[in-house]
């Protein structure tokens, strides 16, 4: 085993004493000897200097002292005389002492150091104060907390950079280490290569850096080639003052601001009107690079503007969210009113009160928007619980899994992240537990022995994705079948699609693992997620691949308190579905239900589609209108014709829950108050398709 | 041994092809050789292809002479191509470099017109 | 194929720990007691680095990167000068004779390997 440095520098330091007793002892008998001198310099700086790298502090702070004195000798501003030798002699044994402590021998005498210190600090000139030891090691500059700032970095090297072994290369390397960096070369300066000279630097950079150091960390990577290069930085984002409000950044105004194009010209340019950058550069105004550089600091800033969180410290305001809660319950109970008045307005053809209906009908829908908006939060906050999530149960398990998330920034109705947490965490755990493989079991199998969940989310329409991504080993399809056979969920013949089958994992009571773990599969099927995505009015959906991984996509709708939904009547009863599902509307006659022979489906542009008839579904009294109405809705992919009698058109819908007594009725969401007072009822369309389903395949297997 | 081998390919639509070598290290110690060789390359061949693929040390001066080359042969009608940029340390390079962001050479307003794209 | 560097130091415990660190962060690491004997190592290997301390006998640091720089195989090649001295005279006379940075001793494993990358990519 190597020789610990430690030891190495003190057993090199009892050396140099050994070597500096004879210089000085030389040095007395020949006090002019400029070798001589500067053999006892170079003795006490190399103990210094090695003293204060391998942590000696105290040898390096006195032995700076001595090594002051004799670097005014050496540059003969003053003379050796014996007092002088006899004190470096007696210093020289101090230093040893010092050394032998440090071995864990004996204690240094400290009032016999400052002693000395004094005595050295005696010969130096009056002017000069003694400073503070050069061996004391800087205090880090306090770099936590720091905020993140872009800076535009211009960094143009001298020619002859190469020749002082200068690597540009490796300085931009060390800009991007920084932070977030894009560089772009400039290029104009580059000649014909007949005109090249090989070893002349012409090439030059503006660099994009976002970053949280500071200025000061910035210009210490051009610390070496501060006097060979020109180096301009300007923050390019002030923190919170980024642009005010909706000036973006132009890219004339950057070009301008970094001085290559003059105002004059911008402004000539501006006045024809083309692609800024594409005329500039035909102009001849500009460089392409240039333009180049400047788009990316214009995208660089939209990027900080993003990643910023609106909420700013100063302007933003803490509220409790049940002052929220009560703000969106009044807002629900305003657009029930508002409907009523517009209803009333309309059945009273009066032409002032339907104005001042469709001013308050305007404001109002506002005030809805703006109401609803507060209530958004990033789902963020709780991807990130999910990582600690994820750390804790794969160390438990002995795996290694990593959660990749994108999409934290997705805006979401604060009661439904709050209520997406249960069934996240249990998706998320049962990918640890059953979808991930053990490190060894996954390198066999060729895969990367860290494995991956991949969690995002994503706008789409009035919805968010949610997607759960594995890099595990998939669903086994014959287990499930198994599984689904044994528990009477699927009959010993059927042969459903792997789509279907997979689905099954959600069904009540289902569970395929062999062994029960503390992560999941205590009891607690996956057919709790699917009732509390449906309680959300969402959607399920799962991908499999056997070996390669699995994938659940969860669909939201983006807030539980209004809804636009399509208003349609059963004899005196209203009904309200979420519009957001519906296809369209066809007409059924009695004719057709014949031609149907007697099973419910519906022609739709050469589709057959199975409906429901609601009226038979809750069982209502009276008669089916001559020509009823199919109201076609379509939900993850799959579509069925909901049968009612009329369809009376959109409608504004403010959720209530129904209450605890009416909880479990099947096919019944919630309920709703319509504009004349009455009460309508939201029809769960999800749970209604797997109604229709059932009835379609009795009907077809009977 | 020579770093820079340069080969005829051929011709293509009457145009005549040549292909050279870009040897293991395009430094600034190297940067005198190869424009030599570039500029020969150049003046034998209307369509010129540099083979970078085996280059494992490159520097900013390497990067000069590439560009150099290539606006010579925009500015005489002569095409310089160069393959191989996508392995070895030239992805991390070019990033590094800024020249995969490039719209085009300075010497022409034709956007495809840069060897790094 | 991993950088090759000489470290050049009259204190045998600061070449140690140049020496320990650098190996640790995976460079090859020569070392040479002083200037001469580094020129002359030099003049016999490859070394894409030179780490030199200023004050040693037989021939210092300055002059070690001056016959460097005339040397046609280290024209470009980084050296990097060690000194307890950070004063703006000796950069200028450090930058002067060819050197491509310093580092101020006493430093931490931390700080060498910083410096070395900045000159090394």
């Amino acid at each position: 085993m190597r020789e610990r440095p430690n030891d190495a520098f003190r057993e090199e330091a009892y050396e140099l004493l050994a070597e500096l007793e004879t210089s000085l002892l030389e040095l007395e008998d020949n006090p002019r000897d400029k070798d001589v001198i500067g053999r006892v310099f170079r003795a006490m700086h190399t103990i210094k200097g090695s003293g204060a790298m391998f942590g000696f502090d105290e040898i390096s702070a006195f032995t700076h002292e001595i090594e002051t004195v004799f670097d005014l000798v050496r540059n003969d501003e003053i003379l050796v005389t014996k007092e002088m030798v006899d004190l470096c002699l007696l210093a020289r044994d101090q230093i040893k002492a010092m050394l032998d402590a440090a071995g864990g021998h004996l204690e240094v005498d400290r009032s016999r150091t400052a002693h000395l210190v004094g005595a050295f600090r005696a010969f130096l000139p009056q002017a000069a104060p003694a400073e503070a030891s050069p061996a004391a090691i800087p205090a880090p500059a306090a770099a936590e907390g720091a905020a993140t700032r872009t800076w535009r970095i211009r960094f143009r090297p001298a020619h002859d950079i190469f020749a002082n072994g200068t690597n540009p290369l490796a300085l931009l390397r060390e800009l991007c280490e920084l932070g977030e960096a894009r560089v772009v070369a400039q290029t104009d300066l580059i000649p014909p290569i007949d005109d090249l000279h090989p070893e002349v630097c012409y090439l030059y950079w503006d660099v994009i850096l976002t970053t949280t150091a500071d200025a000061n960390a910035i210009r210490d990577v051009f610390i070496f080639v501060e006097d060979d290069c020109e180096m301009t930085l300007a923050s390019i984002d002030d923190g919170g003052c980024l642009d005010d409000g909706d000036s973006r950044k132009l890219l004339g105004e950057i070009l301008v601001e970094r001085g290559d194009l003059s105002a004059a010209d911008l402004e000539r340019v501006l006045t024809e009107r083309k692609r800024l950058g594409e005329v500039l550069v035909e102009d001849g105004l500009v460089k392409p690079g240039q333009v180049a550089a400047a788009l990316a600091e214009q995208q660089a800033l939209e990027k900080q503007r993003q990643n910023r969180p609106a909420a700013d410290a100063a302007s933003s305001l803490r509220v409790p969210a049940e002052r929220l809660d009560k703000l969106v319950d009044l807002v629900g109970e305003l657009v029930t009113v508002q409907s009523r008045l517009s209803q009333t307005a309309a059945g009273r053809e009066d032409a002032v009160l339907t104005a001042v209906a469709e001013e308050v009908e305007r404001l109002v829908e506002e005030l809805r928007d703006l109401t609803l908006n507060i209530r958004m939060l990033p789902i963020g906050t709780t991807f990130s619980k999910f990582k600690r999530l994820v750390r804790d149960l794969s160390r438990e398990l002995g795996k290694d899994i990593e959660l990749e998330t994108a999409g934290a920034e997705t805006e979401l109705d604060k009661t439904v992240i709050e209520r997406l947490n249960d069934p996240l965490v249990h998706i998320i755990r049962n990918s640890i537990d059953h979808g991930i493989e053990m490190p060894e079991v996954r390198q066999v199998a060729g895969k990367p022995r860290q494995g991956t969940i991949h969690l995002s989310a994503i706008h789409s329409g009035d919805s968010v994705v949610i997607e759960i991504r594995d890099d595990g080993k998939g669903l086994d399809r014959d287990a499930i079948r198994r599984k689904a056979i044994e528990k009477g969920l699927l009959g010993e013949q059927d042969e459903p699609s792997d789509h279907d089958l997979f689905l099954l994992i959600f069904a009540a009571g289902f569970s395929t693992a062999q062994t029960v773990t503390s992560v999941s599969g205590r009891g607690v099927g996956m057919d709790v997620v699917r009732r509390a995505i449906d309680a959300l009015r969402g959607t399920i959906d799962i991908h499999s691949e056997k070996g390669r991984g699995t994938t659940i996509r969860v669909r939201i709708p983006l807030t539980l308190a209004i809804i636009e939904s399509l208003l349609v009547a059963i004899g005196k009863d209203r009904f309200v579905l979420p519009l957001s599902l519906v296809e369209e509307c066809i007409e059924l006659t009695e004719g057709d239900v014949a031609a149907a022979h007697g099973r419910n489906l519906v022609r739709v542009r050469d589709q057959l589609v199975p409906y429901l008839p609601l009226r038979r579904w809750f069982a209502m009294e009276g008669a089916r209108p001559p020509i009823e109405q199919v109201v076609i809705t379509s939900l993850g992919g799959q579509r069925v014709g909901f049968v009612v009698d009329h369809v009376i058109g959109e409608h504004q819908t403010v959720i209530k829950s129904l209450g605890r007594m009416y909880r479990d009725v099947q096919g019944i969401s919630g309920a709703t108050i319509l504009g004349d007072g009455s009460v309508a009822l939201i029809l769960d369309v999800p749970q209604l398709l797997q109604g229709a389903e059932a009835e379609e395949k009795v009907a077809t297997h009977g | 041994m020579s770093a820079f081998d340069y080969v005829e390919s051929g011709e293509v639509d009457g145009r005549r092809c040549g292909r050279l070598h870009l040897g293991s290290s395009l430094t600034v110690a190297e940067a005198a050789e190869l424009r030599l060789a570039l500029m020969a390359a150049l003046e034998d061949c209307a369509v010129l292809t540099l083979d970078a693929a085996e280059v494992g040390e490159v520097d900013v001066a390497g990067l000069q002479g590439l560009c150099a080359v290539h606006r010579t042969g925009v500015a005489r009608g002569r095409q310089v191509l160069v393959t191989g940029l996508d392995v070895g340390p030239w992805p991390e390079i070019l990033r590094l470099a800024g020249l995969r962001r490039h719209e085009a050479c300075p010497l022409s307003n034709d956007r495809k017109n840069c060897l790094w794209l | 194929m991993s950088k090759h560097i000489l470290a050049v130091d009259d204190s045998r415990s600061i070449l140690q720990m140049v020496s320990f660190t650098l190996k640790g962060a995976g460079y090859q690491v020569t070392e040479a007691a002083d200037g001469q004997a580094a020129f002359e190592l030099a003049g016999s290997g490859n070394f894409n680095l030179i780490i030199t301390d200023l004050n040693m006998p037989r021939m210092d640091g300055i002059t070690l990167t001056q016959k460097l720089r005339a040397h046609p195989k280290y024209k470009f090649t980084p050296i990097l000068m060690l000194t307890t001295e950070a004063g703006e005279a000796f950069k200028t006379k450090g930058k002067a004779a060819g050197a491509t940075g310093w580092l101020v001793k006493p430093f931490d494993p931390q700080k060498l390997i910083g410096v070395v990358k900045k000159v090394l990519p």
